[in-house]
């Protein structure tokens, strides 16, 4: 069996989704997306194909956004606290952020020095 | 599952439009100064992140709904330019991002600060503060 990583839904998203997504594909698309959220494997490779998972710019607290589908923008909003996964919100399409859709995808990484007796 | 504090290692840096079109705009001496300034903030954001945020500046107050807080700080380059950026911490891809919003003028800091913080956070921000 599949390792999982848990998702806590103490704000009621899943039942929100149920109730708002229009569509079946999109309410497939939802359950899609929190099968890869809460997959260990994606976490441990730390890649999200379907829901693109990533942190949004801008919050001291982790914030992340995920997709439920591409095409029709819907997204999921997740915040990591005390080491977990918690589902925030789920927004319908095209009302995310102008400024970031210009950050370039070059990207400089700065490795920690690595410490250890000289 | 969720990666541990100890294999947070590496920090990210992304850089806006605005950001790149205001270091082309730069002298060369001036640039040089910004990527300088950079280094050494990502070394202090690396290994001493206090010393880090002591130095980050809010040339203005957020606040946001939610109870969340933004991350949105400017740095000073020597006397005249500030850079006005986003610091956050990222613990599932096991990074810190650093996210380069502008270089400016220090007499233009607060103005660019807070068009950076409407686009960022729009109708998130709380009435009656500084950066409304």
């Amino acid at each position: 069996m599949a390792l999982v990583s848990p998702l806590f839904d103490a704000w009621g998203v899943i039942h929100d989704a149920a109730k708002r997504l229009p569509t079946e594909g999109l309410k497939v698309g939802f359950l899609e997306a929190l099968a890869e959220l809460e997959d260990y494997e994606y976490h441990r490779t730390r890649k999200f194909p379907k829901t693109r998972l990533h942190r949004v710019v801008g919050y001291k607290e982790p914030v992340y956004r995920a997709d439920v589908d591409k095409i029709s923008g819907w997204r999921l909003h997740l915040q990591y606290e005390d080491g977990q996964i918690h589902l925030k919100d789920i927004v319908e399409g095209q009302k995310h952020d102008s400024v970031l859709r210009e950050i370039e995808a070059k990207k400089i990484r700065y490795e920690r020095k690595k410490t250890g007796p000289k | 599952m969720p990666v541990s504090p100890q294999e947070r290692t590496t920090i990210t840096e992304q850089t806006t439009a605005g950001f790149r079109r205001d270091l082309d705009r730069l002298s060369p001496d001036d640039r040089a100064s910004v990527l300088e300034t950079l280094r050494r903030s990502y070394e202090l954001l690396r290994d001493s992140p206090r010393s880090f945020f002591a130095r980050a500046q809010r040339p203005l107050p957020i606040h946001l709904k939610g109870g969340l807080s933004s991350s949105l700080y400017s740095l000073r380059v020597g006397r005249d330019i500030r850079l006005i950026l986003a610091v956050d911490d990222d613990p599932v891809f096991g990074q810190t991002l650093v996210t380069l919003f502008r270089a400016v003028r220090h007499d233009q800091v607060e103005r660019s600060y807070r068009s950076i913080a409407h686009l960022l956070y729009r109708n998130q921000i709380e009435r009656n503060n500084g950066a409304r």
